[in-house]
C-alpha cells in the first residue's frame, strides 16, 4: 500500500504475549505436555542404547546395571516415561487421518478410518511386541 | 424486549487520548437471538457513538467482525449473547495484533503474507478463453475445496502461539491458501510458492499446536494444509536427490 | 503531503472494481491504478452473493445468446436496454471462463466440464455456481488475481466522500479519507469508475451488508450523473425474518418449494409455468398477496412462509447447498434436512443507478460506473438471479477498458489544482458534521428513514404513501443538518463515516421515492396498487433523477432501446 508515512501521528499499540501463554487453556496446556513428552522418550531411548551398549562390556556390568535399574528413582523415570510415551504415540496417530490422504484408484479413504487403522495397527504390532518380549 | 440486560466489558484505546488500552462497560439489553454484534450494534446507536469496530455482512462471511470473547477468538456476528448470559462478556481486540483503535486491529501483515505465498493460478501458459474451460474432476475440486473457503477473518492468528510470539511466521490462513493453489489442478506454482511457504518462516515455524485449526468457523483446518505441506516439500526434497531426474 | 496520482482510481474493491482493476492493468502495461476501499476487498459485499453466475457456456444444454438475452429482457419487464443485453450475453461467457482460468473454483460435473443449474426466469439451465457461495469464491479469485499486479495500489480503509470534477466538469479524481488517520486526500486521476454498490441499507430488512448504503450513487449524484431506474427495488422472495440473511435463489433451483400455512404450494395460483423459479418480483408479490389473504405464518419479525428442503435429501443439499443449512442451523436454529425454513421477502438489489451507456460511461467526462452501482442497464424493472454476478465481471471489464482508453487520451490533472478541493471538502466535513452542535442521533434519522421507505416504497406502493415518504425523507435531510457526530477523534473514527453514509442514504432514498411517485405504472419490480398495470405507451422509458440541492430531485425520462423483443405480456 502507498500511502504517506508521516500522517500516522500515533503508533498502534502492540500487546505483549504472555511467557505463561500456555496456561490460559487446557488445550495449550496439553500441547506444552506434549512436547514435553519428546523429553521423557529421547531419554526413555538413551538409556535402552547405553543397557545395549553395555551387552560389550561383559555378563557382570550388565547385570550390576539391570539391578540399578529396579531402584524406585528409575522405575519412577519409567512410570512417567511410559504415560508420556504413549500420550506422545497417541496424539501422533489421531493426526495422521488428517495429513495423509490415501487413495485407492477413486476411492479415498475417510480420515476417521485412516487413524483409527492407525491406532489399530498399533495395538497390533504392540501386542506382537509384547507377546514376544513377555513371554 | 423484555427488560434484561447483559453486562459487556469492551476494550477501548484512544491513541490520541491514552498510551494504553482502558475498559469499558456497557448494559445492553438481552434478546435471546441477539449476537454478540448485535450488542456492539447497541452500544454504537444509542449509547456510545464512540466505539469502533469492523463489521459488514453480519452472516459470517465477510470475515470482519473477527474479536476476542472471553478470550477465544470469535465473530461476533456468530457468537449467541444467550451462551454466556447472564455472565459478563469480554470483548476485546483480535490477539496478536497491534491495536489501531478500540476493537480494530492492524491487519498489514496479514495482507502482505497473503501476497508472499503468491495465492493465484501460475501456469507456464495460459489457455486462451475461446477453447474454454480446464477440465477439472469433482474429485479434483474436492482434492482443494475445503482449503479455499477461508474468509481471511484472521482467528486462526489470534489463536497462533507462534504468531504472537514471532510475528515473522507467515501464519496458518497464508499457508493454507498456498497449499489450496498447489493442490488445485489447474496450478503449476508449486515451485515458487515453495519458496516463501517452505521457508524458516512459513511451514518450519508450525510446532502443530493446531489450534487454528479449533477455531477457524469455517473448518479449513489450516493446521493440515500445513502439515501436509511439510510431508510434500519433505518428500520432494529427497526426491530431488535421490531422482534428481524427476518433474517438479 | 505525498500524495500519488493514478491514470485511474476506481472506487470500490468489490467483484466489479476488482475486475475492472484488472482490466485496466492488463490492457495497457503503463497504466497505473489506484483502487480505494472503505473496507478490505475481500469483506466486500460480493462475498455474501450465492446462487451463481449466468452465461452460455455449455453448448450442450439448448441454449443460445439470443434466448439468454431474450428472458433477461422479459425478466426486465422490458425495460432492459437491448442492445446493452445483447453485448452482455456475449462477453458474459468469455468472461465466466477468463475467472476461471484465474482460478475460480466452479462445481463441476463427472466430465471435468463446468456444471450449469437451473435459475429463476431462466428458461434452461445456464447458471454456473461454485456450490453455493459463488459471490464468496468469485470475490476471492479476483482478489487473489489482482495480487500479481503491483500496478493495482490500493488504498484499503479509505472512505471517498467526494468525487471531484475540473474546470470543464470532467472527472479529475477523489476526495478520500484514510480513515486509519483521520486524514483527507485528495487522489487524482484522469479517470474514475465508481463500483460501490447498491443501497439496500436505506430499508430496514435487507440482505445486505452494513455497508451499502450507495456512497458512490450518491457520489455521482451531486456531481450532477443521473441516477437512472431508482424506483425499481428488488425484493428477494427468501430471506430470514429478522435478520435478512440471503437463502439462495439456488435452494428453489435445486427443487425446493415455498408453502404457505395451509401446506400449499401457492405459487401455482400465479405463476403456473415456472412455480418457485418464477422471476423474483413476482414471487415477492405472490407473497404479499397470500398474506392478503391471510395463509402466512406469524412470527416474533413479521408474517413468513415456509421453504420446504426436506424432499432433497441430506446429500443433495451438503453437496448444493451447504452454505443454506450452514446459515439456518446458525441463526432460526432449523436443519432444512428435516424442517421447513421460515423465509419472507426482503429488499436485496438495486437494479437502478448511476445511469451509464453501454461501455460504462456516464455522461460525465472521465467516470464510468460498473456493477450494483452502475444502470446501463440490463436488468431494467427486474433482474433475473445470476445475473448480477456475470454483470460484475461483463461491465466491471469494459468500463475498465474504456476508461483506459479515456485516460490514454487525457492529461493528468496537476495536484495544484485539486489542493483547493481538498481543503474545502475538509471544511464542508466540519462545518456540516462535526462543528454543527448536532442533537440527532445518527441511529435515529436512519430508523426513521427505515419506517417510511417500508412504508411508503416497499413492494406495494401508492400515491398517497409515496407522497408522504418524499415529505418524511426532506424533513429527514433537514434533521440530517442537525446530526450529532459524538466521536471526534481522528484515527479510526467510525462515527464520522456512519454519518457520512447517512448522508449518502438519504441521497439514495429520495431518488428511489420520487421517481416511484412519478412512475404512475406497474413494471417489473415497481408495483404500484394505484395504477395495476404496465403501460408502455407512456412508460417505456428509464427514469433519470437529477438532484436538486434543497428540494426534492428533478426527474427526467430517457426511451428504452429496443432492438429485436418487442414488449409484450409478461406470463410465466
Amino acid at each position: 500500500m502507498n500511502q504517506p508515512h508521516n500522517e500516522y501521528q500515533y503508533d498502534t499499540y502492540k500487546p505483549k504475549m504472555s511467557p505463561t501463554w500456555w496456561l490460559k487453556s487446557r488445550r495449550y496446556f496439553m500441547f506444552m505436555m506434549r512436547e514435553l513428552s519428546s523429553v521423557f522418550v529421547a531419554g526413555f531411548v538413551l538409556l535402552l542404547l547405553y543397557q545395549i551398549f553395555l551387552l560389550t562390556k561383559g555378563p557382570e556390568v550388565y547385570a550390576s546395571f539391570q539391578r540399578s535399574l529396579m531402584t524406585p528413582k528409575f522405575i519412577a523415570f519409567y512410570s512417567v516415561a511410559f504415560v508420556f510415551s504413549v500420550y506422545h504415540t497417541f496424539t501422533w496417530l489421531g493426526v495422521v487421518g488428517r495429513i495423509q490422504i490415501v487413495r485407492i484408484g477413486s476411492y479415498t479413504m475417510p480420515p476417521k478410518i485412516m487413524t483409527a487403522s492407525t491406532f489399530v495397527g498399533f495395538f497390533f504390532v504392540s501386542a506382537v511386541i509384547g507377546y514376544i518380549f513377555l513371554r | 424486549m423484555s427488560d434484561k440486560t447483559i453486562k459487556i466489558r469492551v476494550t477501548r484505546f484512544r491513541p490520541e487520548e491514552e498510551d494504553e488500552p482502558t475498559e469499558q462497560v456497557y448494559d445492553v439489553p438481552y434478546q435471546d437471538d441477539w449476537v454478540v454484534l448485535d450488542a456492539l450494534n447497541y452500544i454504537k446507536d444509542q449509547v456510545d457513538g464512540t466505539l469502533s469496530y469492523r463489521w459488514s455482512c453480519r452472516m459470517g462471511v465477510c470475515g470482519s467482525c473477527g474479536m476476542m470473547i472471553n478470550g477465544a477468538p470469535k465473530l461476533t456476528c456468530a457468537t449467541f449473547l444467550k451462551d454466556y448470559y447472564p455472565k459478563e462478556i469480554v470483548i476485546q481486540p483480535l490477539a496478536n495484533f497491534p491495536i489501531i483503535r478500540d476493537l480494530v486491529v492492524d491487519v498489514d501483515d496479514f495482507m502482505a503474507k497473503l501476497k508472499a505465498v503468491k495465492p493465484w493460478i501460475i501456469r507456464e501458459e495460459q489457455k486462451p478463453v475461446e477453447e474454454g474451460e480446464y477440465l477439472q474432476s469433482p474429485q479434483e475440486l474436492k482434492d482443494y475445496k475445503q482449503f479455499s473457503q477461508c474468509i481471511n477473518c484472521l482467528l486462526c492468528y489470534s489463536a497462533c502461539p507462534v504468531y504472537g510470539l514471532e510475528d515473522v511466521f507467515i501464519g496458518p490462513a497464508a499457508l493454507a491458501l498456498a497449499h489450496r493453489y498447489n493442490m488445485d489442478s489447474r496450478d503449476e506454482g508449486y515451485a515458487q510458492r515453495t519458496v516463501i511457504a517452505a521457508s524458516s518462516e512459513g511451514i518450519w515455524e508450525c510446532t502443530f499446536i493446531g489450534e487454528c485449526s479449533v477455531v477457524c468457523p469455517k473448518h479449513v483446518d489450516p493446521a493440515a494444509a500445513i502439515q501436509r505441506t511439510k510431508v510434500e516439500t519433505t518428500n520432494n526434497w529427497y526426491k530431488s536427490f535421490l531422482m534428481p531426474w524427476g518433474d517438479k | 503531503m505525498n500524495v500519488p496520482e493514478h491514470d485511474i482510481v476506481i472506487v470500490g474493491g468489490g467483484g466489479a472494481g476488482l475486475r475492472a482493476a484488472i482490466a485496466a492493468v492488463q490492457a495497457d502495461e503503463n497504466i497505473s491504478v489506484g483502487l480505494v476501499s472503505k473496507v478490505y476487498p475481500m469483506r466486500s459485499h460480493t462475498v455474501s452473493a450465492e446462487g451463481g453466475a449466468a452465461g452460455v457456456v455449455r453448448d450442450d444444454k439448448d441454449d443460445s445468446l439470443d434466448l439468454h438475452a431474450f428472458d433477461t429482457i422479459k425478466g426486465s419487464d422490458f425495460l432492459a436496454d437491448q442492445d446493452v443485453v445483447e453485448a452482455f450475453v456475449k462477453e458474459a461467457r468469455d468472461e465466466l471462463i477468463q475467472l476461471e482460468h484465474w482460478g475460480c473454483p466452479w462445481s463441476r460435473d463427472e466430465d471435468g466440464r463446468i456444471s450449469v443449474r437451473a435459475f429463476g426466469g431462466m428458461s434452461t439451465e445456464r447458471t454456473l455456481y461454485a456450490a453455493d457461495k459463488t459471490g464468496f469464491h468469485m470475490l476471492h479469485a479476483l482478489f487473489q488475481t489482482s495480487l500479481q499486479f503491483d500496478r493495482i495500489k490500493r488504498y484499503d480503509e479509505w472512505y471517498v466522500t467526494k468525487l471531484l470534477l475540473d474546470d470543464n466538469g470532467a472527472a479529475c479524481g477523489v476526495a478520500a479519507i484514510n480513515v486509519r488517520s483521520g486524514v483527507l486526500h485528495a487522489i487524482p486521476a484522469k479517470a474514475v469508475i465508481v463500483c460501490t454498490g447498491g443501497g439496500g441499507r436505506i430499508f430496514p430488512f435487507t440482505t445486505n451488508a452494513a455497508i451499502k448504503t450507495g456512497d458512490g450513487m450518491s457520489m455521482a449524484y451531486r456531481a450532477g450523473c443521473p441516477l437512472k431506474d431508482m424506483e425499481f427495488v428488488q425484493y428477494h422472495p427468501t430471506g430470514l425474518p429478522g435478520t435478512g440473511i440471503l437463502m439462495t435463489e439456488a435452494s428453489r433451483g435445486e427443487g425446493g418449494y415455498l408453502i404457505n400455512n395451509k401446506g400449499d404450494r401457492y405459487l401455482s395460483e400465479y405463476l403456473p409455468g415456472k412455480m418457485e423459479l418464477g422471476p423474483r418480483d413476482m414471487v415477492s408479490r405472490a407473497f404479499v398477496h397470500e398474506e392478503k389473504a391471510g395463509n402466512v405464518f406469524e412470527g416474533p419479525y413479521g408474517t413468513y412462509v415456509h421453504l420446504d428442503l426436506r424432499h432433497l435429501g441430506e446429500n443433495k443439499i451438503d453437496e448444493k447447498i451447504p452454505f443454506v443449512r450452514e446459515l439456518t442451523k446458525n441463526y432460526v436454529g432449523i436443519d432444512p434436512v428435516y424442517e421447513p425454513v421460515p423465509v419472507r421477502p426482503v429488499v436485496h438489489y438495486m437494479m437502478g443507478g448511476i445511469h451509464t451507456d453501454i461501455n460504462g460511461a456516464t455522461p460525465i467526462p472521465g467516470l464510468y460506473s460498473a456493477g450494483e452501482t452502475a444502470c446501463a442497464t440490463i436488468n431494467g424493472a427486474n433482474r433475473l438471479g445470476s445475473n448480477s454476478l456475470s454483470e460484475l465481471l461483463v461491465f466491471g471489464a469494459r468500463s475498465g477498458h474504456h476508461a483506459v482508453q479515456y485516460a490514454n487520451e487525457t492529461k493528468m490533472p496537476p495536484y495544484s489544482s485539486l489542493e483547493h478541493m481538498v481543503v474545502d471538502e475538509e471544511q464542508r466535513i466540519e462545518n456540516q458534521l462535526l462543528k454543527n452542535n448536532g442533537t440527532e442521533r445518527i441511529a435515529d434519522i436512519r430508523s426513521d428513514l427505515h419506517k417510511t421507505m417500508d412504508q411508503g416504497a416497499g413492494i406495494y406502493r401508492e400515491e398517497e404513501s409515496l407522497k408522504a415518504t418524499c415529505a418524511e425523507i426532506l424533513k429527514l435531510k433537514g434533521r440530517y443538518k442537525r446530526v450529532k457526530v459524538e466521536d471526534t477523534s481522528s484515527v479510526f473514527n467510525t462515527d464520522l463515516t456512519a454519518a457520512l453514509e447517512l448522508g449518502s442514504l438519504l441521497d439514495v432514498a429520495e431518488t428511489v421515492a420520487n421517481s416511484a411517485l412519478l412512475r404512475k405504472e406497474s413494471r417489473g419490480s415497481h408495483s404500484r396498487s394505484d395504477y395495476e398495470e404496465r403501460d408502455d405507451k407512456n412508460f417505456l422509458k428509464h427514469s433519470l433523477a437529477y438532484h436538486n440541492e434543497g428540494g426534492d430531485p428533478r426527474i427526467d425520462y430517457l426511451d428504452v432501446v429496443i432492438t429485436k423483443w418487442e414488449p409484450n405480456e409478461r406470463k410465466y
